[in-house]
């Protein structure tokens, strides 16, 4: 057994230096958090300068669209769980197909809001329309470049499960890809009461 | 055999978004606001307990967590109240 398989059995998640998927990717996570979430603070702070320019703005988006793509994400989340929960019971099959699931679902994500994002430059309203939309073309854009890049890392992990690469004994990438998406999620149940909710 | 907990947790976090959703714009809205942060600090505790299984880590990294839904719950509420 290598290092790696070694470790995979033996870890201790109340360690506080091994969190689930690594001390790394969660120094990653929690400094991305913050930066959205100081840019969801400033959002606030701008919104309540200029209150309606932002209630007006904020009318012109689709919260059905919001929605939809809530539900998108947090089923996909789901998907991954259990994917890697089925990679941690050796369960290859499984933990394959919900991979799966879960990159279509990612990836609908990405069509969905790409579509979303089409139509707002179509109709003129991109970054310099108002502060509103500055918000939002930054905030749902790096959020929309985050999900691609953990796309990317899912599909990554989806062909290591299929190869056999991943399995009950090395499990420790995938679980730091998992981290990764999980915080896709997180940063949107923030984002969206405050794009299209309030 | 299917996992309790991911799936209770999936329709936790789905019936969480859609109350969420209706009462946005059926409510007053001071109402709103309180819902819609309080419920979507939920949401998040919800999902980085169970799918990040935070609930398994040392304290500290559930306690970073708070503290960044502290942030984002005070700003909002300060700003939109």
């Amino acid at each position: 057994m290598d290092n790696k398989a070694l470790e995979a059995t033996s870890i201790n998640y109340r360690n506080l230096f091994y969190p689930p998927g690594g001390i790394l990717i969660w120094i990653v996570i929690i400094l991305e958090v913050t930066v959205f979430g100081a840019g969801m603070i400033a959002f606030s702070k701008q919104g309540s300068l200029t209150p309606d320019i932002f209630s007006q703005s904020r009318a012109l988006l689709n919260p059905n669209i919001g929605l939809a793509n809530t539900i998108i994400l947090l089923t996909s989340g789901f998907f991954v769980a259990r994917s890697v929960h089925h990679l941690k019971e050796g369960n290859q099959k499984e933990s394959r197909m919900t991979m799966w699931a879960a990159c279509i679902l990612g990836f609908a994500f990405l069509l969905l809001k790409g579509i979303e994002f089409a139509g707002k430059a179509n109709h003129g309203f991109d970054i310099a329309y108002d502060s509103f939309f500055m918000y939002y073309w930054l905030l749902a854009g790096f959020h929309y470049i985050h999900v691609l890049i953990g796309l990317v890392i899912l599909l990554f992990m989806l062909r290591g499960i299929s190869k056999g690469s991943y399995h009950k004994s090395d499990f420790l990438d995938v679980e730091s890809g998992a981290a990764f998406w999980h915080m896709c999620d997180w940063i949107w149940l923030m984002l969206f009461p405050l794009l299209y909710l309030l | 055999m299917m996992n309790n907990s991911h799936f209770k947790t999936w329709i936790a976090l789905l019936s969480i978004t859609l109350f969420s959703f209706f009462i946005s714009d059926r409510s007053a809205p001071h109402t709103a606001l309180i819902f819609l942060v309080m419920l979507a600090v939920i949401k998040v505790i919800l999902l980085t307990t169970q799918y990040m299984e935070l609930k398994k880590a040392h304290v500290a990294w559930l306690s970073v967590v708070i503290i960044i839904l502290s942030a984002y719950g005070i700003g909002t509420f300060a700003f939109n109240w």
